[in-house]
């Protein structure tokens, strides 16, 4: 290491205590902003409410004195819920939570209001969204989990392996006409190069089952019905091996698909401060800290990754939109109408 | 206006607001996009989507011929047993009732799992014991993951909704005319298919088309044992319909729900055709016998169908989903765990979910059956009225609804009223939402009781000196009360185990167990959710047993006063 490596690096090396102690003290401010409005409480709308809850304690840890709220809202009836809040005049929601292929259609029907959370500047381009109205705050990583009773393949794993005659009927997936992880997954490894034509074509000879929800699939493959779930999240994964099912995840050699999630502050929120807050602490040191043990990707510069994740493969805003109508035609050799 | 006017339009203004507007709205949301729109443009691209889309015509008869066979088969089992439980004297009859009422407590979807892991070829519990006793290849073809396997367990499923509903009208049905048959000659067989059983054709008709309908409207049965096996009904469409695109299609769901609806209309004007101009009155006061001993060798015989039935479709499901909760992982044997139970009782929001949900079905589910009850002594009673036409085409709106497209147009029909709007976000209103979501239950469940009592009998009380209010509750209903009670407990179990109306209603801060039990299952934690369940059974049946021993103290008491 030369000289002026060693200097830059021991500024580095100082400067990153008082860069947290700023954003810190940035927090705290933007807490007291909350709290002296009187916005002790916050509403959050998200899908999943059980594999958040330890991002939402962590937070009522931090700040006790602001309530979270939390109700489990997803696709129509997220939609239906603020239209119906919109017309009563009396808004309830404050957050929203969901994967980012909402938040374009949220943003065009003016659900949101622009904001910069702190530490935005850590964040790549494609995770701040159109005109500052949300963020991709963390990554689900998306790979196969297969059950160890049944599938035994020593790794190295690639995309490929799926399409070998020994899966043949054996695999389980989401609806492929719905934008699922099954097909969110399949269209950005197909946006980025890894899998082709021909592979689509093997993947349907191999008759892949379709399960109604992401759950009964993770069931199905844990009990052996069907044993190998090729687009599973990460996350979901730890919850099943916690339990005991006999399962393990691939992570493959030539990068895993992820399921990018978006937060925004809803538009006319009544706790709009305490939004501006959260939305903060989610990209702050402790809300990047948590996202490893939560088995998900923090999305600002240089958040740590699982072990044995070669290449983290996510597509956001508009280029995910497009890449689900490009793969649309692919999706109906799957069996999708 | 004369008091009796007034409770006339009273009742024709609620049926209108909560069963008929929501109607309105679905059919403006099926024209506008949306349902908070009622401004134009208006337009017919929902019904012309829907009407072109050849998946629509599939998932149609797809619908049609799933729900026909299970409500014909259920029918078929439902009055089986309900004939046994009410005539005759063999042993395993007292099973039938609890057994009956548990099938109908299990919640469809752990009912639909437990058989997916019961009954596959790949790693069903079945075919490993077959293929351990050398019988492999008929493990094979016992497959719940199919066509029949489908059919089977619906038919399974509905039964005890079915049996639920017939017990009532079975067992207060005269005999009288049975008995005078047998002695000139026909067989109790002949006697029961010719005499009593068209005498309950209004139960049979009422029953027949709310399961027609209901079957038409089942989500999680047909997903878990259909759609891995490319078999796709109406519901499953109309829900693809609302996720296929970020953005929901309120048109196509709404027009769908709309065809439903003019469907059960056709099918509610051949019930009327069918049953007009006759007379089903047959409970005049006159005393009913009890249940009798059949031979002894049909005795048996009808015992041991009891017990395979019980064993079949009760036992070895419902055991699946109860040792499930006590399960690391659902369905994976090995190790046990009383964490499940642990894990939801130390959980505030569990704990909330359970207590919120009993009070729901011990405060709206009477008020659902009180509200049945009278709108089908309105329409046995004022025929040819615009009261009785209204309760008749309200009290079937919210069953030819799909759940979420139900739960938005009450929603939109609420948000739109002065008054009731600030009551959004409350238990309240999803409370509300509840009692009409329950409606076609308990008017279907009170509508063939209410025929079968004689209005003879109210005239000799009104004779008497009592006024309408005693007459109405004091003996029709009174009379009605089985099929009441019954209707009560389907309700109970339906509020309980529904999740479109509390997820579109509840307040933030308090979910039922089925919100809380889905939010599990969503993040895999299916063991926990079938232990919330569980908990939720054991206090319901609890909150029973102290309902009942109350009631008998109370009876003891009220006899020893009298003696003294």
């Amino acid at each position: 290491m030369n000289f002026l490596s060693k200097i830059t690096l021991t500024f580095a090396v100082a400067l990153v205590p008082l860069a947290t102690a700023h954003a810190q003290d940035s927090l705290e401010s933007l807490h007291q902003q909350a709290v002296d409005a009187g916005q002790t409480e916050i509403n959050v709308y998200l899908p999943a409410v059980r594999a958040f809850q330890p991002l939402i304690d962590k937070f009522t840890e931090a700040y006790p004195d602001i309530t979270v709220t939390t109700t489990e809202l997803s696709g129509p009836a997220l939609f239906a819920r603020l239209e119906a809040e919109k017309a009563t005049g009396a808004m309830n929601a404050d957050f929203i939570i969901s994967g980012d292929l909402d938040f374009p259609v949220l943003a065009e029907d003016g659900w949101l209001q622009a904001f910069e959370p702190l530490g935005v500047e850590s964040l790549g381009e494609a995770y701040v969204g159109a005109d500052n109205g949300w963020i991709v705050w963390a990554l689900g990583p998306v790979g196969v989990v297969v059950n160890t009773t049944v599938v035994d393949k020593d790794g190295p794993h690639s995309w490929s392996d799926l399409n070998s005659p020994e899966f043949a009927g054996k695999m389980v997936i989401n609806n492929p006409a719905t934008p699922s992880t099954s097909t969110v997954s399949m269209a950005t490894l197909f946006a980025e190069g890894r899998i082709d034509d021909a592979w689509v074509d093997g993947f349907a000879a191999q008759n892949p089952s379709t399960a109604a929800s992401t759950s009964a699939m993770m069931q199905s493959m844990a009990t052996g019905q069907y044993p190998v779930a090729p687009f599973l999240p990460y996350a979901l994964y730890r919850v099943l091996a916690a339990q005991g099912a006999p399962v393990d995840f691939w992570f493959m050699e030539d990068g895993n698909p992820a399921m990018p999630l978006s937060a925004g502050i809803v538009a006319g929120a009544p706790h709009a401060d305490a939004g501006r807050l959260f939305s903060s602490w989610l990209i702050s040191d402790q809300g990047v800290a948590l996202q490893n043990s939560l088995g998900q990707i923090s999305t600002v510069d240089g958040a740590p990754k699982q072990e044995g994740l070669t290449e983290v493969l996510a597509v956001t805003g508009q280029d995910l939109s497009d890449a689900l109508s490009d793969w649309k035609s692919r999706a109906a050799r799957l069996g999708a109408n | 206006m004369s008091m009796s006017g007034f409770v006339k339009w009273l009742a024709i203004a609620l049926i209108v607001y909560f069963l008929v507007f929501p109607l309105l709205m679905l059919g403006l949301a099926a024209l506008t996009g949306s349902p908070y729109t009622a401004s134009g443009p208006y337009l017919l691209d929902g019904f012309g989507k829907v009407l072109s889309d050849r998946a629509f015509y599939n998932a149609f008869l797809t619908s049609l011929v799933l729900s026909s066979l299970t409500a014909l088969g259920s029918l078929a089992l439902g009055s089986y047993f309900a004939v046994i439980a009410t005539r005759m004297d063999v042993p395993l009859r007292g099973w039938i009732t609890p057994s009956m009422v548990i099938i109908t407590a299990t919640p469809g979807l752990f009912y639909a799992m437990s058989w997916s892991m019961l009954a596959n070829a790949n790693a069903g519990v079945l075919a490993k014991i077959l293929t351990s006793i050398g019988l492999g290849s008929v493990g094979q073809v016992l497959n719940a993951v199919s066509w029949p396997g489908l059919v089977v367990v619906s038919i399974f499923k509905v039964t005890g909704f079915a049996y639920l509903f017939l017990i009532g009208p079975i067992s207060a049905s005269d005999r009288s005319q049975e008995d005078a048959a047998v002695v000139f000659g026909s067989s109790r067989f002949v006697a029961f298919m010719t005499v009593t059983l068209p005498s309950l054709a209004p139960a049979y008709l009422a029953v027949g088309i709310l399961m027609l309908v209901f079957g038409m409207q089942t989500f999680d049965i047909p997903a878990v044992l259909g759609v891995p096996v490319g078999i796709q009904p109406l519901s499953l469409l109309v829900n693809d319909y609302l996720i296929i695109n970020v953005r929901p299609d309120w048109a196509a769901a709404s027009s769908t729900a709309v065809l439903m609806t003019l469907f059960v209309a056709v099918l509610v004007c051949l019930q009327i055709f069918m049953l007009h101009g006759k007379d089903f009155a047959s409970l005049g006061g006159r005393a009913q016998n009890g249940p009798t001993r059949p031979p002894r060798s049909l005795g048996w015989l009808v015992s041991a169908s009891i017990g395979l039935y019980c064993l079949l479709a009760i036992a070895a499901p419902i055991v699946q989903f109860v040792i499930g909760a006590f399960q690391p992982f659902f369905g994976l044997y090995g190790a046990w765990t009383l964490g499940n139970f642990v894990t939801v009782l130390t959980d505030r929001v569990g704990v909330t979910a359970l207590r919120t949900t009993l009070l729901i079905v011990f405060i709206a589910a009477p008020v659902t059956v009180i509200s049945g009850f009278l709108m089908a002594y309105a329409m046995s009673r004022y025929q040819r009225t615009l009261v009785s036409s209204v309760a008749r085409l309200g009290s079937w709106v919210p069953a030819t609804t799909p759940g979420i497209v139900l739960s938005v147009a009450l929603l939109a029909t609420f948000i739109q009223t002065p008054g009731i709007r600030k009551l959004f976000g409350s238990p309240v209103l999803m409370a509300l939402a509840l009692v009409v979501g329950g409606i076609p239950i308990a008017v279907r469940a009170a509508e063939s009781m209410v025929a079968q009592v004689s209005p003879d009998l109210e005239s000799a009380a009104r004779v008497s000196g009592a006024g309408a209010f005693s007459a109405t509750f004091g003996i029709v209903a009174r009379l009605c009360a089985p099929a009441l009670l019954g209707a009560w407990l389907l309700i109970s179990l339906w509020m309980a185990g529904t999740l479109d109306v509390p997820m579109l209603l509840q307040s933030s801060r308090s979910q039922t167990i089925a919100t809380y039990s889905y939010s599990l299952f969503a993040n895999g934690q299916t063991s926990e959710a079938a232990a919330i369940f569980v908990l939720f059974i054991g206090s319901f049946a609890l909150c029973i047993l102290l309902l009942t021993a109350l009631a008998g103290l109370a009876a003891r008491l009220r006899n020893r006063v009298a003696g003294a």
